[in-house]
C-alpha cells in the first residue's frame, strides 16, 4: 500500500519501487525541511523532537548521518519489523541525505539481525553510499543518540556528557545527525509527496494478538487495543494502559478513547488487563529501570535503585505518607542530573505511577489488590508478548 | 538545559557540573556553599530551586571567584563556567 510504513507486500527492491515509486531527487536540505515540516513529521525514538529543524540544525561540513535502530526499550519491537520489512525506505532517507547533506559517512546502528536485513537490500541497489554497520547490544540507554554517536566513532555505546551539540560537533567533532528508523522511513515517504505520515505501534501486554501495527495519525489506545483483539473499548476502561513504554505514563482510563492518545513517545502501548496490578507492574519496571542506568552519572547510578527499593516499600504498603515523602524527594534528586535522558524518563514514569495508582497505592495500604493472586509475583510480559 | 536564561543579566554565567565525571569530592561544594549542597548521595546539587533537577547552577557575579577557583580545583575536571 502506496505511503504506509509497511505497506509494500515483501522487502524487495523490486516490490518497493512499484509500492512506493522511485526516489524523487530533491533540490536541497531545505525543500527536504519543508516537505517534513508540512507532513508535521517529528522523531520516533521517542523524544519527537520536529524532524525538519533537527535537519536544519545540521553544522556544515563532513557531516555523519547515522540511522538509529537500537531499540533499547524492551516493549518496542517496531524497529525490528520495520528493518525487516522495509529497509529499503530506511535506505531510501540515508541515500537522500547523504546527497543533500554531503555527508562523508552514513552509518547505521541496530542489532544484527537489522544490519543484515540491510545490508543485504543496499546489495539489490546500486545508489546507497556505503554504510557503516555498527551492531548495538540492546541495553535500554544505548539507543541515546549521543551513546550511538559515540559507538559509531568507535568508542563505548555509552552516553556522553556533550559540550556541543551532536548537530555541530558529535563523531570526531563532525556536525552529526541521529536519526531513528521510522523517522528515516517517513522521511522517504514525506519525500515522496506523502502528507501526514502514519505511524508504528509495538502493542503488548493483556492482548490477544501483541504485535506491531500501523495507523494513521490520530488514532487512539482504544482502537489500536481492539486491532490488537482486545474486543470491547470496555475492556481497556477497566485496566490500565501504558504509554510510551518504560520511559513513559500510564494514562488516565478515560483518555484512552482520544485521537492521538497512543501517539508520546515511540509507539508502545502495553495493556494491563483485570489479570494483573499495575502497581506491582509498576515496581518491576522501577526495578528494570535503575538496573539499566549506565552508571556514569552519580544521581542515576545510587538514585535510580534508591528510588525503585521505595517505590517497592510503598507498594507494599505500610506507612504510605511517610514512604511517599521519602520517594518524592529522592525523586527530585534525580531528574534532570545525568548525561542522557534516563533518570528524566524514569522519574517521569514514577511520577505517573504516583498520580494515576494512587488508588491501588492506597488499596495496597490496606493490604488489598486489584488482582488479589497477583501480590506475590507480577509477570511482566515484555517481547514474548502476552496471553 | 529547559531553563531559560530570561531574568538573569548578562554578566550572570552558569556553572556546569559533568555527572559522568563528578565523584561527589566536594571541593566546590566548600567553595560555593551559598550556591552548592550534597544531595542525598554526597553530589553537588544546587541550594535552591534554580538549581535543582539540573547541573546548570545559576550563579551570580559575586559567585565568579570561587566559581573559578572551584573549576580549577576540581580532582576530576567536572566543572566549567559557561
Amino acid at each position: 500500500m502506496r505511503g504506509w510504513l509497511l505497506g509494500a507486500p515483501d522487502a524487495s527492491f523490486a516490490s518497493h519501487l512499484s509500492t512506493h515509486g522511485p526516489l524523487p531527487a530533491l533540490a536541497s536540505v531545505e525543500e527536504l525541511a519543508n516537505m517534513l515540516d508540512d507532513a508535521g513529521v517529528s522523531g520516533r525514538g521517542g523524544a519527537a523532537f520536529p524532524s525538519a529543524r533537527k535537519l536544519r540544525s545540521l553544522g556544515a561540513g563532513r557531516a555523519v548521518i547515522i540511522a538509529n535502530g537500537s531499540e533499547g526499550e524492551p516493549l518496542s519491537t517496531k524497529d525490528a519489523v520495520l528493518l525487516e520489512r522495509s529497509p529499503h525506505l530506511v535506505l531510501d532517507a540515508l541515500t537522500l541525505l547523504a546527497a543533500l547533506t554531503g555527508a562523508t559517512t552514513v552509518a547505521v546502528r541496530a542489532p544484527e539481525a537489522g544490519l543484515r536485513r540491510l545490508s543485504q537490500a543496499a546489495s539489490e541497489r546500486s545508489d546507497v553510499p556505503a554504510l557503516v554497520l555498527s551492531p548495538s547490544g540492546g541495553g535500554f540507554v544505548e539507543g541515546q543518540a549521543s551513546a550511538v554517536a559515540s559507538a559509531v566513532a568507535g568508542r563505548a555505546a555509552l552516553p556522553v556528557w556533550r559540550k556541543d551539540r551532536l548537530a555541530t560537533a558529535g563523531v570526531d567533532g563532525r556536525p552529526t545527525l541521529v536519526s531513528n528508523v521510522e523517522t528515516l522511513a517517513a522521511m522517504a515517504l514525506v519525500a515522496r509527496g506523502a502528507g501526514a505520515s502514519t505511524r508504528l505501534y509495538s502493542i503488548s501486554g493483556n492482548v490477544p494478538v501483541p504485535g506491531v501495527y500501523e495507523a494513521r495519525p490520530g488514532t487512539s489506545v482504544v482502537e489500536l487495543l481492539q486491532r490488537a483483539g482486545v474486543a470491547e473499548p470496555q475492556t481497556v476502561v477497566q485496566g490500565s494502559v501504558l504509554v510510551g513504554g518504560f520511559h513513559g505514563q500510564w494514562i488516565q482510563p478515560e483518555r484512552a478513547l482520544e485521537p492521538g492518545s497512543a501517539e508520546p513517545g515511540a509507539g508502545v502501548v502495553h495493556f494491563v488487563g483485570r489479570e494483573r496490578c499495575p502497581l506491582n507492574v509498576s515496581v518491576e519496571i522501577a526495578h528494570f529501570l535503575a538496573g539499566s542506568s549506565a552508571g556514569q552519572c552519580g544521581p542515576c547510578r545510587f538514585g535510580l535503585p534508591d528510588v525503585a527499593a521505595r517505590f517497592e516499600a510503598l507498594a507494599a504498603g505500610g506507612w504510605v505518607q511517610e514512604a511517599l515523602q521519602g520517594l518524592v524527594d529522592t525523586m527530585a534528586q534525580v531528574a534532570g542530573r545525568g548525561a542522557c535522558a534516563h533518570p528524566d524518563g524514569s522519574v517521569r514514569f514514577l511520577e505517573s505511577c504516583l498520580a494515576q495508582l494512587a488508588g491501588e497505592i492506597q488499596r495496597h495500604a490496606r493490604g488489598e489488590c486489584c488482582v488479589r493472586q497477583d501480590r506475590a509475583a507480577a509477570p511482566l510480559s515484555g517481547r514474548e508478548g502476552s496471553r | 538545559m529547559s531553563e531559560g536564561r530570561s531574568g538573569r543579566g548578562p554578566a550572570e554565567r552558569t556553572l556546569s557540573i559533568d555527572m559522568t565525571r563528578c565523584q561527589g569530592r566536594g571541593v566546590c561544594i566548600e567553595l560555593l556553599a551559598g550556591r552548592l549542597g550534597r544531595d542525598q548521595w554526597g553530589y553537588p546539587w544546587g541550594v535552591d530551586a534554580q538549581g535543582r533537577g539540573s547541573t546548570e547552577v545559576p550563579l551570580a557575579p559575586e559567585d565568579l571567584q570561587e566559581a573559578r577557583s572551584a573549576v580549577k580545583l576540581c580532582p576530576v575536571s567536572a566543572l566549567r563556567l559557561r
